[in-house]
């Protein structure tokens, strides 16, 4: 059947105010698109300050970060193994008299000695020594021929950094062994010292900008559970209105944070520039994914989880990708991998753009991809509602 | 853009609105070729039980979701092509208080206000008309029932919508909330909106709207003012109080009433005759022959 019914007396228009009374002149409501965007991130800001999660996910790293400093701003790595062949050698027996007079302090690797190359070696595929140094039967005798001997250094290449102190330790002892500038051939490659607290601040602000993928689909999945997103959506607001004024959120929130980490622990240097736009790449990344959960997840409680499965994998790639095996090999592929590394390069190498291009490019990729994804289910989400 | 002709159109009018939900066996047609005309001012009510269609239907109109089939003008704007547009003419209550918790209940509507390009003076006034001048700065979380719902009411009037749709609006409130509720939404009648209230409340309907369009499983089922319902479905019934304190109701129509009542007076039984009026749950029950709640 059909409902209709008798027209009142005033089909025009409505205008009330509080005095009951119509008026005729009611101003145009309308308002750009980016003043919508700017209003919906203004009211994004506004709620999302007033929880706690928000000072946890950008605030633990912080924290974590500042302690880190100042729990091991002096340690250093454990002592590396290295193992060393030929006991009956005399100049590997002098070697091994000259470490044990270092000090305790300057003592970078606990030397032992092993039989053979071929048990070395074996130990160290193992993982059970850092580097195995084979010295020639006759060094000594090419030392004193006046010739230029050479030591091989055999190293675990997930530590790098540990092969570099042991070759440079070694370098000097060489020279305190011989009383000659540059007794034997040791090939070395310059790279700088860094402090372990140091060298963690990639990851932290790794997991500040990956913060976003935990803050973003809780976001949307409670607006609409609670039915707020409806509300917005009645008003003269378009759904990626909405969804721009969270991502500027999630961007914002993951690039000052990370930017704060860095600050507060007085390491804003290197290449800044690279910093910048590897922050608000790594940013981007985060709060598309982020949103896309969210687009994606009906219930709040499910975007957590699904957030949550996400960011641990994510985030092994800031932690875990010098590991051999398949957790390293998983940890490269992932966008956190690339965040850590570029920040790690921008901090402590200073490349130039073309080092840093592959890992920008890889990251630029993760961003369109997912930025694509978003419209897509933006799009469906706009199909169903 | 061409602007609809507002002046000549009716406020909401659908035709043919069909909306199913799920697929295959799981496949509910929520509404089912639903026709509106509803021409601009007074309060008209969507009357049904719960699962009848209304809020479906009201999401429809306010183009938060897409028909099946069918299309639908409000306020001479298509409920799909200009969706943009209409959100600027109509105001929507839903059914829950959905406003921001952490927010006052003032900033909440600066925010709701600010998308509509309107300012603090008219958020002031709405806090005045909605009696919420000493609680506005207060968290919405920490308001009741009552006040949420005159906040979130607040927040429909942001705009000076033409037409305002109110979905379940006194639901679960205390009788001094409903009250106040109730005044407000005649207050809005009044000057010349046009209010759309869903309700599966009989008693709101017959005390706040001037037409009802009854609905029942996605249909249609009856239209018309709760008078011309009640005369048109509802049968007048006769109530006798005995002498012995027992109540006999009879139609007021029909031989058999004539004759008991006959028989009544004649013994000398009657203590008390009167007339009951139908009310709208009898209307529904003899048009559906289910009761409303």
């Amino acid at each position: 059947m059909t409902g209709s019914a008798s027209p009142a007396p005033d089909g025009n228009r409505a205008r009330w105010t509080m005095d009951k009374k119509p008026s005729s002149n009611q101003p145009e409501q309308t308002i750009s698109s980016s003043r919508s965007v700017w209003i919906l991130f203004r009211k994004e800001a506004t709620v999302s300050f007033r929880s706690a999660a928000i000072y946890m996910l950008v605030g633990l790293p912080l924290v974590l970060s500042m302690g880190m400093k100042f729990l091991i701003g002096g340690a250093e790595p454990k002592p590396a193994k290295l193992a060393i062949v030929g006991e009956k050698n005399p100049a590997v027996a002098r070697l091994v008299k000259l470490v044990g007079k270092l000090g305790r302090k300057k003592k970078p690797f606990k030397l032992i000695t092993v039989s053979s190359e071929a048990e070395g070696r074996k130990r160290l595929k193992r993982g059970k020594l850092h580097g195995l140094l084979v010295l020639p039967h006759d060094f000594d005798q090419q030392l004193a021929a006046g010739k230029h001997p050479t030591a091989t250094l055999y190293f675990d290449e997930s530590a790098g950094a540990t092969a570099f102190t042991i070759k440079t330790i070694l370098r000097e002892l060489f020279r305190l062994q011989a009383g000659q500038q540059e007794p034997a051939t040791i090939k070395s490659v310059g790279i700088r010292r860094i402090p372990m607290w140091k060298a963690m601040l990639p990851a932290f602000v790794v997991m500040v900008l990956l913060s976003s993928i935990t803050l973003m689909p809780a976001g949307i999945a409670t607006e609409r559970q609670a039915k707020t997103l409806q509300a917005v959506l009645v008003a003269p607001v378009r759904l990626w209105h909405f969804v721009s004024g969270k991502a500027l959120f999630g961007i914002a929130t993951g690039a000052v944070g990370a930017i704060l980490v860095l600050a507060l622990n007085h390491s804003m240097q290197g290449n800044v520039t690279l910093l910048v736009v590897v922050i608000l790449l790594g940013a981007a990344v985060s709060t598309l994914l982020g949103l896309l959960v969210g687009l994606l997840v009906e219930s709040a409680q499910a975007a957590s989880a699904v957030a949550s499965l996400l960011y641990v994998p994510l985030i092994w790639g800031a932690f875990f990708a010098n590991l051999s095996g398949a957790v390293g090999s998983v940890s490269r592929l992932t966008p956190g991998y690339y965040m850590a590394k570029l920040i790690k390069d921008a901090l402590f190498v200073g490349p130039h753009l073309s080092d840093a291009l592959p890992a920008l490019t890889a990251l630029t990729g993760a961003m369109v991809l997912l930025a694509i994804a978003c419209i897509w289910a933006l799009r469906r989400e706009e199909e169903r509602t | 853009m061409h602007e609809p002709d507002r002046n000549n159109e009716p406020a909401i009018s659908c035709t043919n609105l069909v909306r199913r939900f799920g697929k295959g066996r799981h496949l509910v047609t929520a509404v089912d070729h639903l026709d509106l005309a509803v021409p601009k001012g007074k309060i008209y009510g969507l009357l049904g039980p719960n699962g009848a269609g209304k809020t479906t239907a009201i999401r429809m109109l306010t183009g938060q979701i897409r028909p099946t089939e069918g299309r639908a003008t409000v306020a001479g704007f298509d409920t799909i092509t200009d969706r943009h547009a209409l959100h600027r003419t109509i105001g929507v209550v839903f059914d829950v208080a959905n406003m921001y918790d952490p927010l006052s209940g003032r900033q909440n509507l600066l925010f709701f206000g600010s998308l509509y390009g309107t300012g603090a003076d008219r958020v002031d006034e709405l806090i005045d008309l909605v009696g919420m001048k000493d609680a506005a700065d207060r968290k919405f979380k920490t308001y009741s029932k009552g006040m949420k719902q005159r906040m979130v009411l607040a927040r429909a009037l942001l705009h000076q919508p033409s037409i305002l749709f109110l979905d379940e609006p006194v639901q679960g409130l205390d009788p001094a909330s409903h009250r106040h509720v109730r005044t407000i939404i005649e207050r809005i009648a009044q000057t010349g909106a046009t209010v759309l209230v869903t309700t599966h409340s009989m008693e709101l309907a017959d005390e706040l709207c001037h037409h009802v369009f009854v609905m029942h499983q996605g249909k249609l089922v009856a239209s018309g003012s709760p008078s011309e319902l009640k005369q048109a479905h509802g049968d007048m019934e006769l109530e006798a109080v005995l002498a012995d304190g027992r109540v006999v109701t009879m139609p007021m129509s029909g031989d058999e009433s004539a004759d008991r009542l006959a028989a009544f007076v004649r013994s000398g039984a009657i203590e008390e005759l009167r007339t009951k009026q139908p009310t709208l749950e009898d209307v529904f029950l003899k048009l559906t022959g289910t009761r409303l709640t």
